[in-house]
């Protein structure tokens, strides 16, 4: 090989030894912190969220968020997290309520979901969404998940919640 | 080599290499789909495929882009240089399966056309951590494509080897994109450390390699050598050479190879004509010295290529006197017939 394209490689690993740390670095230093505690999440500001999908029910109402830069053109990414929120509107009305989301659409058994969390008696929760089925229908969300409210005092599901009726 | 084109030029080697990359592409998906079967069971087909696919393309990466120096550094892994484009395209097709899976995934869903929706989905430059990566690996296989749609012969002697040869450049600055890509997307949210882990080990991997080839050439290449009052310069011993082999003597900023054959030495100028191979790295083979990169050969005694080959490279004088290797760097014009050097 010719001197001066051995020279070029040289040079170009060089500068990546330089410039691959330092962008290795700010990317590591740039990752979120992530929440210990997952299932008593305190409530995020709203401003950067917006709702999308809501079942308005007698004791609760829930709200899917989705960060403000998902819109109806740009559904969905991988670079982001839904929110699911809880708003309790009676206090003690959901003391042993778990939330879960289903994945299992042919099993009842509530051990094959994946449970979210516990709902508090009296606040507004938040729970990440990692994994999600949102799509655009007629120009509008189409927010597909299902979910269910379990009593775990009496072992049994209280409610089944259902976006996309 | 060879006169005229053809899709590719397959003999046993090539077929078995080929295999053995077909083999272990096959195997890596496998085993990544039963363990995330047994770990990760709900993971979805498509999640599946866009990471097995993903981390294949990046290993086969690595191993493209390690080739060259480990070659400079140790000429046991010369055979591979030979076959690296086969696993250049391979690397290719695999992180283009990647590519059109995200594609699919993240982008079909709404009413806008995914490229775009690939741009305008997420625009937040200015932040690290939710910056578009996407378009960081979009950008990568663009080069990806454009160097395996390239890789051909046809290609090398229409666009000229130093044009073809810049173009395949610029896989440093696909790794460059890669490495980000992976750094401001997974990384951002996988919490498991073993992705951090492996593409740091990988950079410092890559990174280590070519700066030690590079600069153990370097140290060659500043090498002074004092012209004699009749032009030439003393080079070596003549006892240091190896039957078949050469030693690159880098003078007057021009490497020349200087080759032990049939106890004579010749020197020709160390630059292959095929993609700028280097020829003093290669071995003699059938009479001929013969580039490491992709077989190219050339005859000692004039620097021809045997007929009915028309590539030609300049030859220089060689003289050994009392054991001593003495070469005039003023080249003789391409193909000039010179008789070797008898090494007493």
């Amino acid at each position: 090989m010719i001197k001066q394209l051995r020279k070029r490689h040289l040079q170009i690993w060089a500068l990546w030894a330089v410039l691959i740390p330092v962008g290795m670095i700010v990317a590591l230093i740039a990752v979120p912190k992530k929440v210990t505690q997952e299932l008593l999440q305190k409530v995020a500001p709203a401003s950067t969220y917006h709702t999308i999908a809501s079942v308005d029910k007698e004791n609760y109402k829930i709200n899917i968020l989705a960060p403000n830069s998902v819109t109806i053109k740009h559904p969905t990414g991988w670079e982001y997290d839904l929110k699911i929120e809880f708003i309790n509107k009676k206090e003690s009305s959901t003391d042993s309520f778990l939330l879960y989301k289903v994945i299992d659409f042919t099993d009842n058994n509530i051990d094959k979901q994946e449970l979210l969390g516990r709902i508090e008696s009296k606040s507004t929760q938040e729970f990440r969404l990692k994994f999600f089925d949102l799509r655009v229908t007629n120009n509008k969300f189409d927010y597909r998940d299902k979910f269910l409210l379990y009593d775990i005092m009496k072992k049994e599901i209280v409610d089944s919640i259902n976006f996309n009726q | 080599m060879s006169v005229s084109y053809a899709a590719v030029g397959w003999n046993r080697q090539k077929k078995i290499y080929d295999w053995l990359i077909a083999g272990f592409c096959v195997l890596y998906l496998l085993t990544f789909v039963v363990l995330t079967a047994i770990f990760n069971p709900d993971y979805t087909f498509e999640t599946v495929l866009i990471r097995s696919t993903s981390t294949l393309a990046i290993l086969l990466l690595h191993i493209i882009l390690s080739i060259g120096p480990l070659a400079r550094l140790n000429k046991k892994f010369l055979p591979l240089l030979y076959n690296r484009r086969h696993l250049g395209v391979t690397m290719f097709c695999i992180a283009a399966v990647h590519g059109i899976f995200s594609i699919l995934q993240f982008h079909t869903l709404g009413n806008v056309n995914p490229f775009v929706s690939l741009f305008t989905s997420n625009t937040n430059f200015n932040s690290v951590a939710s910056f578009p990566f996407q378009s960081l690996g979009f950008f990568a296989l663009i080069i990806l494509f454009l160097m395996a749609i390239t890789s051909h012969d046809f290609w090398l002697h229409n666009l000229s080897p130093k044009i073809w040869k810049t173009l395949h450049m610029f896989v440093y600055l696909a790794y460059l994109l890669i490495v980000m890509h992976v750094m401001l997307g997974v990384i951002q949210y996988e919490t498991h450390p073993v992705f951090v882990i492996l593409i740091s080990l990988g950079a410092v991997w890559l990174i280590a390699l070519h700066l030690i080839a590079g600069t153990k050439e370097v140290r060659k290449d500043n090498h002074k050598f004092i012209a004699a009052p009749d032009g030439f310069v003393y080079v070596s011993e003549a006892n240091k050479f190896e039957e078949g082999r050469a030693k690159i003597f880098c003078i007057d900023k021009e490497r020349i190879a200087v080759y032990k054959h049939e106890n004579k030495l010749y020197a020709i100028h160390n630059v292959c004509k095929h993609q700028g191979g280097p020829l003093g790295e290669g071995k003699i083979l059938d009479g001929c010295i013969t580039c490491p990169w992709h077989g190219y050969q050339y005859l000692p005694h004039n620097g021809q290529s045997p007929p009915p080959f028309t590539e030609k490279v300049s030859v220089y004088e060689v003289r050994v006197s009392e054991g001593k290797v003495w070469l005039n760097p003023m080249p003789f014009p391409e193909g000039t017939e010179r008789p070797g050097a008898m090494i007493n």
